[in-house]
């Protein structure tokens, strides 16, 4: 039962218990404030459930995270308890790498992976924790491979031309050439590459 | 760089089967058209009646096209041996397909219903794994989804899928913002990203399903083939329980193989593409299939609509063949489920088919191509020239009541001009019209009962005679509501009106009698006038115009009853318009079946519905975390622009996700650090706007 790997952060039973008049009202209940606690409690559980956090992992998480907002509403007053403990929550989870996704891991993090990459999920996020196997990663699409598609030629003006094609006389070659310059890089066509065909980072 | 201009073995076989059914249709045409000329009171000797003439003889070639392409089909399906087929059963036994023949499945999305596409989806995915063939095959679905909602859905319902199937790395999602070229531009998309990547794409609708082992066989027949470009098949309508789209289930059962067995003998390798469930050899169609844009503003210029018949057309242009495998089974579509529904699809396809006129004559098409053009706008033009024709005999009829005949005319002629209006010939003419009209469903009640032996497939002998005359009843009654709105089509299309692209319904919904009656009003209202007139004038005339005016004065109701779930079900109760597949359910549709039961009852997260996909990218931290890892990286934007995003941010927060529309819902969603700001803001706000305006449920 008093496994630590198992409860790494649980504290002794008596600080639940405090005698001390200047403990928060939190540990109390009955007021206004501890009204606004549980609503805090409450949405900090909502949240480590909805990432699918191990129970026993996301009720230590939800200690510390409580204790934190605390200390954070006694020294500021600008705090209302969920806002305290929704910002030590995401300070919790990015300091243990648990689900880095908060602001300040976007701004850590200049590049983010493409659509075309492999995204790096954390299995802790829940809804891809099978993907473990792709190391860390999840392929959205596969790596491009780019090529393009140019529309052929087409009449402007079929009426005129097949009409004109019926009453001319001379023989014309059966597949016309565009009289538009085509698009194609010249050192490709050059190159002997086919033009159709273009390779891209 | 087009193929050599090789003759192809089928070439001079095509030739003569196309030779011959110009003569049938003409010799037909031309025999009708004289009993016509004798019916009409001055054997087509007046301006009038030339015209009607001319309007019959046309209505006539039309529908005798479909006669004999019908009869045809027939003839090779009793003999059950055709030359010329793409799917020879030799082919059947040949070993797996090698991993070089890559192939993409594509999925093509604009706002459908999430969980029907995602079930579709995954029952053909499992169909095609339990072949153990998947290796070479992936799958796309190619999101161009406007909707931001539909948008977050579909995110979600993508990764879950790959994490239930195991298809990471087979299954792909990609969302396309601007929907530049519609559907072709979204699979063109596809191909210049990917598409060197593959050998082959299977092109699927939103509502397609397909047998595992069927796509492992259009592979085959692709790498057995080589000049092969588009393979198609004949997929067969499922699944719907609405009145008229079971009609059109049974109809497309029953009819369908003869008609595709006929149009296969017709066209050979110069078949057309139906825009899905086919198999597309990608690297001639990213050579020659791009399409370009029509000269001039829509409806007649611009994108082109209806892509697939230009796609086959540029593709055989370029020496690659286009063939139907008519005879190869385990694809499936839906049809529309009312008949607003259909008709809402006909007035996209009208604009296409009518593009197509203007392709017409241009250099290169083969002449097969200009006919199939051809052919498809006169699916709609020939409604209006039957119109047409209704209004001259009418004319024609009411003249001959008001206006005394001239016996004797103002030059000498020998004898009096004696109008003759004959019934007899008249019955003759229309038995054989209705000859022409109906045998094909003869011909197929005798394919099933004879040649097949599977009437008990459709409920059994009496069911199926029953379910036949019911569908010709049925049919007779929306062919002049159908008449009319395509007439409408056309003309506004005509007169430059253009149409929108929306998502086309894949669920079981009715239609509202103040629908039915605001489309149907104007209908209702010409039929009643147009008969209150003939009758009032002549009436031994309006009993021939019955069978038109009692549909269109009835189209409301029709259009209302016709499109409910629960009278489908009832005649499913009772055995009529059954279909093998409600019989004995292949296995992709009964896993579609349960998959989408599964769906439909899912819980939602956070108590947010499940369709408010916007608010759950915003709330649900995995869907948030998903939705922002599928986004391209972060871009640097103007002051400006990141002024504007952050005080959308603040009124989100704020009034909450009702008050935003869809611009700003999407703008928020493609901004990382907007929506990655909205969820932690959200989740640190006070209850009255995390559970009030948000609608989060806390336990």
């Amino acid at each position: 039962m008093k496994n630590q790997s198992v409860y790494p952060d649980i504290e002794p039973p008596a600080d639940v218990a405090p005698s001390t008049t200047s403990t928060p009202e939190i540990y109390f209940g009955a007021t206004d404030e501890c009204t606004d606690w549980q609503n805090a409690r409450d949405r900090v559980l909502l949240y480590l459930r909805s990432i699918n956090m191990p129970p026993i992992l996301g009720l230590s998480i939800a200690l510390d995270v409580l204790r934190r907002a605390v200390k954070k509403c006694e020294v500021s007053t600008e705090y209302y308890p969920a806002q305290a403990a929704m910002l030590s929550l995401h300070e919790v989870l990015t300091e243990r790498n648990l689900f880095p996704e908060t602001r300040a891991f976007w701004d850590r993090r200049k590049i983010f992976c493409t659509s075309e990459s492999t995204i790096p999920l954390n299995e802790t996020a829940g809804i891809l924790s099978e993907t473990a196997a792709f190391s860390g990663g999840l392929p959205v699409a596969p790596p491009l491979k780019r090529g393009h598609m140019q529309p052929g030629f087409m009449d402007r003006k079929p009426v005129r031309s097949f009409f004109g094609r019926l009453f001319r006389r001379k023989k014309e070659p059966d597949r016309p050439v565009s009289k538009r310059t085509p698009k194609v890089p010249q050192r490709m066509v050059a190159n002997g590459q086919p033009p159709e065909v273009r390779d891209e980072p | 760089m087009n193929r050599k201009p090789i003759k192809k073995f089928w070439e001079k076989e095509a030739v003569r089967r196309r030779i011959l059914l110009m003569l049938l249709i003409v010799s037909t045409t031309a025999v009708a058209s004289g009993y016509m000329a004798n019916v009409l009171p001055h054997m087509g000797r007046t301006g009038l009646e030339i015209a009607l003439i001319i309007f019959f003889a046309m209505l006539f070639a039309w529908i005798s096209i479909g006669f004999w392409t019908s009869f045809i089909g027939f003839l090779i399906l009793m003999r059950r041996y055709n030359r010329f087929t793409i799917n020879w059963p030799s082919y059947a036994n040949d070993p797996g397909i090698e991993k070089n023949a890559r192939t993409a499945i594509l999925l093509p999305v604009y706002n459908e219903s999430v969980n029907r596409v995602i079930a579709g989806l995954r029952a053909t995915y499992e169909s095609l794994a339990a072949t153990g063939q998947m290796a070479p095959f992936d799958f796309f679905v190619l999101s161009d989804s406007t909707n931001p909602d539909r948008w977050v859905e579909e995110e979600a319902a993508w990764a879950e899928l790959c994490k239930e199937v195991d298809g990471f790395g087979h299954i792909f999602y990609r969302h396309r913002r601007p929907n530049i070229k519609r559907k072709s531009g979204n699979i063109a998309d596809f191909c210049r990203r990917w598409g060197r990547s593959y050998r082959y794409m299977v092109v699927l609708d939103a509502d397609s399903i397909m047998n595992g082992g069927t796509l492992v066989r259009l592979v085959r027949l692709m790498e057995q083939n080589p000049d092969v470009g588009i393979l198609q098949t004949a997929p067969t309508t499922v699944g719907r329980d609405t009145l008229i789209a079971r009609v059109q289930q049974f109809a497309n059962h029953v009819y369908g193989p003869m008609f595709a067995a006929g149009l296969s003998y017709w066209q050979l390798g110069d078949a057309q593409y139906w825009g899905h469930n086919a198999i597309i050899r990608i690297e001639p169609f990213m050579r020659h299939c791009a399409l370009p844009q029509l000269p001039g503003e829509p409806p007649l210029g611009g994108h082109i609509l209806s892509h697939d018949f230009v796609e086959a057309a540029l593709m055989r242009r370029a020496g690659w063949e286009v063939w139907l495998a008519y005879d190869l089974g385990g694809s499936y579509e839906e049809a529309p489920p009312t008949l607003l529904d259909g008709l809402t699809r006909d007035r996209r396809w009208c604009q296409g088919n009518m593009q197509h006129m203007r392709l017409l004559l241009t250099r290169g098409i083969f002449p097969a191509h200009r006919a199939l053009f051809l052919n498809g706008a006169m699916s709609y033009i020939s409604a209006i020239l039957w119109f047409m024709f209704l209004n001259l005999s009418t004319i024609e009829a009411l003249a001959q009541a008001i206006f005394e005949p001239k016996y004797f005319p103002a030059h000498r002629t020998l004898f009096p001009h004696w109008p003759v209006w004959n019934p007899g010939w008249a019955l003759t003419l229309l038995a054989s019209t209705g000859f022409i009209l109906f045998l094909p469903k003869l011909l197929s009640f005798f394919f099933i009962l004879f040649k097949q032996r599977q009437a008990k497939l459709y409920g059994g002998f009496i069911k199926l005679s029953l379910s036949i005359g019911a569908e010709i009843v049925f049919s007779t009654f929306f062919a002049p509501i159908r008449m009319l709105f395509h007439s409408k089509f056309v003309f506004m299309i005509l007169m430059g009106q253009k149409v929108g692209w929306h998502a086309q319904p894949r669920e079981d919904r009715g239609t509202t009698w103040r629908e039915a009656f605001r489309f149907h009003y104007g209908g209702m209202l010409l039929a009643l006038i147009w008969g209150f007139i003939v009758y009032t004038i002549n009436r031994s005339f309006f009993w021939w115009l019955t069978p038109i005016l009692i549909p269109l004065v009835l189209s409301a109701p029709l259009s209302v009853w016709s499109g409910r779930a629960d009278i489908g079900r009832m005649f499913r109760k009772y055995g009529l318009f059954l279909i093998p597949e409600e019989i004995k359910p292949p296995p992709e549709l009964k896993s579609l079946k349960a998959y989408l039961a599964k769906l439909d009852t899912q819980a939602a997260s956070l108590g947010i519905d499940r369709s408010k996909g916007f608010v759950q990218a915003v709330v649900d931290p995995k869907i948030n975390r998903l939705h922002l890892a599928i986004q391209r990286q972060r871009r640097r934007v103007s002051p400006k622009i990141a002024e504007r995003r952050r005080q959308l941010v603040q009124r989100a927060l704020t009034e909450g996700p009702d008050e935003l529309n869809d611009l700003e819902k999407k703008e928020i969603l493609i901004d990382p650090t907007s929506l990655s700001s909205l969820h932690e803001l959200v989740w640190e706000s006070p209850e009255e706007i995390f559970s009030g305006r948000w609608r989060v449920s806390t336990p």
